[in-house]
């Protein structure tokens, strides 16, 4: 069984900015405990321009089964234009 | 020697009977129309004749249409039929073909009636219609495939004399007469219309009657066997005029004039009679066999009808229509052999059909915006002299009556229109009908009132092409913590350059073609990691066998040059609401088809929940007013620029979910397959699974906040690991 949940809030007054909240989960057998994978990102985003976008995120898992080398950090230089 | 000569003669006349009149006898007469909506109506519709139907009730109505229309539909009709005194048996020199006398007497023991009074066939007449129109401002042109007349005949019986033969006796017929119409129409005024048509009309009819007596106890009466076949067709050519007068928004008047049509048939005859001696072998047996042709007169008819609308809900139309039977003769009543003989000699006979008198009325009510109530009743000479019909007949008694209703249902863009009736007549000669008709006609209009209707993409008659080329460029480094450290992380998959083409093809009515092609350039990846990720990610049933993920790590894998996302087609029909794509795609599965996540970091569980984002394949999709779907049949291994199946993969797909416009959007998916994970065109195992997942999804938004989750759940086996 699979679940994503997932909320993005544009700043009202900074509408070029925007936080991201992603939960993601995968428990792979729900007669066995532990054997989810379960992470959580907490992002943010902004617009520098109509097609320039510095994204960063930062990512915890709570559970993966075969682990990982700890909390990551993402980030992102985006350009998508004409 | 005597009775050998008479049995030989007896015979001969029988044949000669069955073949040059009533083997022609199960043919038919006109049916009641074409379009439901106006079969409906009583077939009242010579003074409204406002939908593609016209072409045969009155092409002037076509110069009155807006826009375009095609419809498609089935009238059936099913037929019991009574005749108290069934089918005669009687001696040749008492036949008289115009009463129905088929089968003649041979020996005095024989009765000289059937007992088979009663025959039901159900949908013996079955006819679908296709009709069409197109207008051109000044002019509209119509037209459309149809049956005008048809019929279908299958009587049989059994009998034993008072010497206690058997006597087998039957007839199978069959006749139609398709239209090929093309109709043109001008809107000369405001207020005038004129039109006229042509109809290409193609004959075919099929027969066979077969006569056995056998099995006398009077040594002297000989077994016998007859059988006549015969089968033929030809084309001729009607033509059709019309005008129709709109005194008022309320009043119109039309009239139409049809001139029937001349066939020259041409087919084959088969006739053979056997006559069995005491010891069951053939003493005689006379065979003929003749290409033929006959003339076939097609009746020509005309009518004027009224059409009055009280009220902008009501319209009430009534039709006076005149057909002229006295020209009309059955096909094998006027027939010539290429070859006669014994059996097959060349024959005129008039059946002696009159006009006939048709009066009918037809009312509709607009009960809502989609819901329309009609219905109507005729009455009509038949044409057929009243002792002309017998069991074996199909065409309807003197006079005929029918009465339909139905209702007519706006469904989005469609209109369906549906019948019920019944038609009935009782002949002089003792023959009742009964008749139950069922019609239903699918109606699409396009252009003119389709304009107004929600969700209509028309755009006016303007031809445009919108096309967008964008340029990317994804910079993306990750960093792990270790132990307090940040350190880089050597996976990357997103670092990239790459382009997107989209573009928009629209036409008269609006867009009809939509193409994506996304293409990236990986510029730094480090494929194993990026693998080791996929394979960590990935949801397994079963425990991970480290040393082989290990193995199969330590391979050689190699960058993509390219890859490919999105690579489809999407053919925009029915206004959008039932779309083919082709191509690559998302799979439509979940919140997949919805979230655009090319160029995000925030990535949906696609790698698990299907084995990929994209597939391969085609999917049929769409946009209602209440809801959107989308079903696939993909290749189940989502290759981006490996375009086959592997290991028997295949995935379906499909998500039925609300409007994408509304704020509270949910839906629900179902995929089934045997798919191959795949990273890029790196597939993660050697084998397919098989997935069955069923999903729920939701999203809300609001000026600031968009929320969305699903929820998924599945049954996932390995197929052959």
């Amino acid at each position: 069984m699979s679940s994503l949940f997932e909320v993005d809030y544009t700043l009202p007054k900074y509408q070029k900015w925007q936080l991201e909240t992603q939960i993601k989960s995968f428990i792979n057998d729900l007669e066995k405990s532990g054997s989810d994978d379960t992470t959580m990102t907490l992002g943010v985003s902004c617009k520098l321009t109509n097609e320039i976008t510095l994204r960063a995120n930062y990512i915890h898992d709570f559970n993966l089964r075969l682990g990982r080398e700890g909390d990551i950090l993402g980030s992102q230089l985006c350009y998508y234009g004409f | 020697m005597m009775k050998k000569l008479f049995l030989y003669t007896g015979i001969v006349a029988l044949l000669m009977l069955l073949f040059t009149f009533k083997s022609a006898r199960a043919s038919g007469i006109l049916l009641e129309g074409l379009g439901t909506r106006a079969v409906t109506m009583g077939g009242a519709f010579i003074g409204l004749a406002d939908d593609s139907s016209a072409i045969y009730w009155n092409p002037a109505g076509l110069g009155r249409l807006k826009g375009s229309e095609w419809a498609s539909g089935v009238y059936s009709m099913s037929t019991f039929i009574r005749d108290r005194n069934s089918a005669s048996n009687l001696y040749p020199y008492q036949q008289n073909p115009n009463k129905g006398d088929i089968f003649p007497r041979v020996y005095p023991t024989e009765p000289t009636r059937f007992n088979n009074e009663d025959e039901f066939w159900p949908s013996c007449a079955t006819i679908p219609a296709i009709t069409a129109y197109k207008n051109f401002e000044n002019f509209t042109m119509g037209g459309g495939i149809y049956a005008i007349g048809g019929n279908y005949s299958k009587w049989n019986d059994s009998l034993i004399d008072s010497t206690n033969a058997n006597i087998d006796a039957a007839i199978r017929a069959s006749m139609a007469i398709v239209a090929f119409n093309v109709s043109v129409a001008k809107k000369v005024t405001d207020k005038l219309s004129l039109g006229m048509g042509m109809d290409i009309l193609y004959a075919r009819i099929k027969g066979s009657i077969d006569k056995n007596y056998r099995g006398s106890s009077d040594p002297q009466q000989l077994d016998y066997e007859v059988r006549l076949e015969s089968e033929s067709d030809g084309m001729g050519l009607q033509g059709t005029m019309g005008i129709l007068y709109e005194f008022s928004p309320q009043w119109s008047i039309g009239a139409v004039y049809r001139t029937g049509a001349k066939f020259d048939l041409n087919g084959d005859t088969y006739a053979r009679m056997t006559v069995f001696g005491p010891d069951g072998k053939p003493i005689t047996n006379l065979e003929e066999e003749s290409d033929h042709h006959h003339e076939f007169v097609f009746p020509p008819s005309w009518g004027i009808g009224i059409a009055y609308k009280p009220t902008p809900r009501l319209t009430l139309a009534t039709d006076w229509q005149r057909v002229d039977w006295t020209k009309f003769n059955w096909p094998f009543g006027n027939i010539h052999y290429n070859n006669p003989g014994v059996l097959l000699k060349n024959t005129v006979i008039d059946p002696d059909w009159y006009p006939s008198n048709g009066y009918r009325f037809g009312w509709e009510y607009k009960y809502t915006s989609r819901l329309t109530l009609r219905g109507g009743y005729c009455f009509e000479d038949s044409g057929i002299p009243g002792d002309g019909e017998d069991i074996t007949l199909i065409s309807i008694g003197n006079p005929i009556q029918y009465a339909n209703v139905g209702f007519g249902y706006k469904w989005d863009i469609w209109n369906l229109d549906f019948m019920l009736g019944t038609m009935w007549g009782d002949s002089s000669g003792g023959v009742s009908h009964r008749c139950y008709d069922l019609s239903f006609t699918f109606t699409r209009p396009f252009g003119g009132e389709s304009e107004k209707l929600p969700g209509s993409r028309a755009t006016g008659g303007i031809e445009t092409q919108q096309s967008f080329f964008y340029k990317e460029l994804n910079i993306a480094p990750e960093y792990f913590l270790d132990e307090g450290h940040l350190k880089f992380r050597d996976v990357d998959a997103g670092t990239s350059l790459g382009f997107e083409y989209f573009r928009i093809f629209s036409g008269e009515y609006g867009d009809w073609l939509t193409t994506d092609l996304q293409v990236r350039f990986p510029i730094m990846g480090h494929r194993k990691r990026a693998l080791r990720n996929a394979y960590a990610n990935f949801n397994l049933n079963f425990d991970f066998d480290q040393k082989e993920l290990e193995d199969i790590l330590t391979t050689e894998t190699m960058d993509p040059m390219y890859e490919i996302h999105n690579a489809y087609a999407n053919f925009k029909l029915n206004a959008g609401r039932s779309n083919i794509k082709i191509g690559h795609f998302d799979v439509p599965f979940g919140l997949e088809p919805l979230i655009d996540t090319h160029s995000t970091l925030l990535q949906t569980q696609a790698t698990k929940n299907i084995g990929f984002k994209k597939d391969w394949g085609l999917s049929v999709n769409g946009a209602l007013p209440s809801f959107n779907y989308e079903a696939a049949a993909t290749l189940g291994c989502g290759g981006t620029t490996k375009i086959w199946r592997k290991d028997g993969s295949y995935l379906l797909s499909g998500r039925i979910g609300t409007p994408t416009s509304e704020d509270f959007q949910y839906g629900f998916s179902l995929l089934y397959g045997r798919v191959l994970p795949a990273l890029y065109d790196d597939y993660l195992f050697k084998n397919t699974l098989n997935r069955k997942r069923v999903g729920l999804d939701s999203q809300y938004s609001t000026v600031h906040i968009s929320s969305r989750g699903k929820l998924l759940m599945e049954r996932m086996k390995t197929a052959t690991c």
